[in-house]
């Protein structure tokens, strides 16, 4: 999941005094769509299509993440209170992994052994600092506007009023924009519309979690970029 | 962005070795003095959670909270001492 540096070609020639900055290293057309957006659920989807194309993000609460519309609906209208309150925060092995469990979303961890009493309660402690630092990034992340916040969902009973809401949630902790994904046959594949100020629709003809092809994201996120930016 | 006198010692030498050790804690390795220029990516078994883990466990150990604008800068281990640094209170 994690950054890896980009910067060979500077280093290679300005060995002494260049630090290194994926910021600053050129990205592929594809990868430079995708680096403009962060995920805001219900998967990792989004996190899996930047990850294909080499676009690796600081990490964020919701990049890889599994929620609900309902569960980041509640948890943007109250800034995700309480996020990382080891009263409110469990964890539980499932499958491969311990998981952290909160009233928002759960996450996985890095723990891939099981573990006794005393080693599940540092596994939740760990869990519940790093959730309370994710969760100061991400309202920051939403006031600084840098990026477009993705929301995807095969959810059928997601539609207008449920992104007005979502929209109307974020608004109240800053300006950056929202992309609602949802599925929809070929005909309207990879189509996006603005909804309002900030608030865009679109359509992938199929979901790829987790194995790809991701190539519908990056017309998607795209199109976004273009309407956005003409705004 | 609240500053809090840390429990701990503020020096720059006592904040490097923090980092490092906090950095070979959730990597789950032995703690060593990990160079201050060597690249976060090239810390053994790192990757994203873990980096974030570390920061949140080190705001914690120094009753901080860092600037959350400067983890999208993050390149090596003398940025989360600088992080840290300046989110401790002057002495």
């Amino acid at each position: 999941m994690f950054l890896p540096w980009r910067g060979e070609t500077r280093l290679y020639l300005n060995l002494k005094e260049w630090d290194g900055s994926s910021a600053a290293t050129p990205l592929g057309p594809e990868a430079a769509a995708l680096s403009r957006f962060d995920s805001l659920g219900e998967n990792c989807e989004l996190a899996l299509a930047q990850r294909h194309y080499g676009v690796e993000l600081p990490l964020s609460l919701l990049r890889w993440a599994g929620t609900t519309y309902e569960n980041v609906a509640r948890g943007l209208e109250c800034r995700f209170e309480g996020l990382g309150d080891p009263a409110t925060t469990t964890v539980a092995w499932i499958d491969i992994d311990y998981r952290i469990q909160t009233p928002y979303l759960r996450l996985h961890t890095s723990v891939i052994e099981p573990r006794d009493e005393e080693g599940v309660a540092e596994v939740r402690h760990h869990g519940c600092a790093t959730l309370r630092l994710l969760r100061r990034k991400l309202l920051r992340d939403i006031a600084d506007a840098r990026r477009i916040f993705v929301f995807k969902t095969a959810d059928p009973g997601f539609g207008l009023a449920e992104m007005r809401r979502l929209k109307a949630a974020m608004r109240a902790i800053g300006p950056a924009a929202l992309l609602c994904v949802t599925r929809k046959d070929r005909a309207e594949a990879c189509r996006v519309e603005k909804l309002a100020d900030g608030l865009y629709a679109g359509r992938l003809e199929r979901f790829v979690h987790p194995h790809g092809p991701f190539d519908e994201w990056v017309a998607l996120c795209s199109e976004t970029l273009k309407l956005h930016w003409a705004s | 962005m609240s500053k809090r006198r840390s429990r701990h010692s503020t020096g720059p030498e006592a904040i490097a070795k923090a980092v490092s050790d906090m950095l070979c804690r959730v990597c789950g390795q032995a703690a060593v003095a990990l160079p201050q220029d060597l690249l976060l990516a090239e810390v053994p078994n790192i990757d994203s959670l873990r980096l974030l883990q570390a920061i949140a466990l080190l705001e914690e150990q120094f009753s901080i909270e860092i600037e959350v604008v400067a983890l999208e800068r993050l390149q090596r281990v003398r940025d989360i001492v600088a992080i840290i640094s300046d989110a401790l209170p002057e002495e």
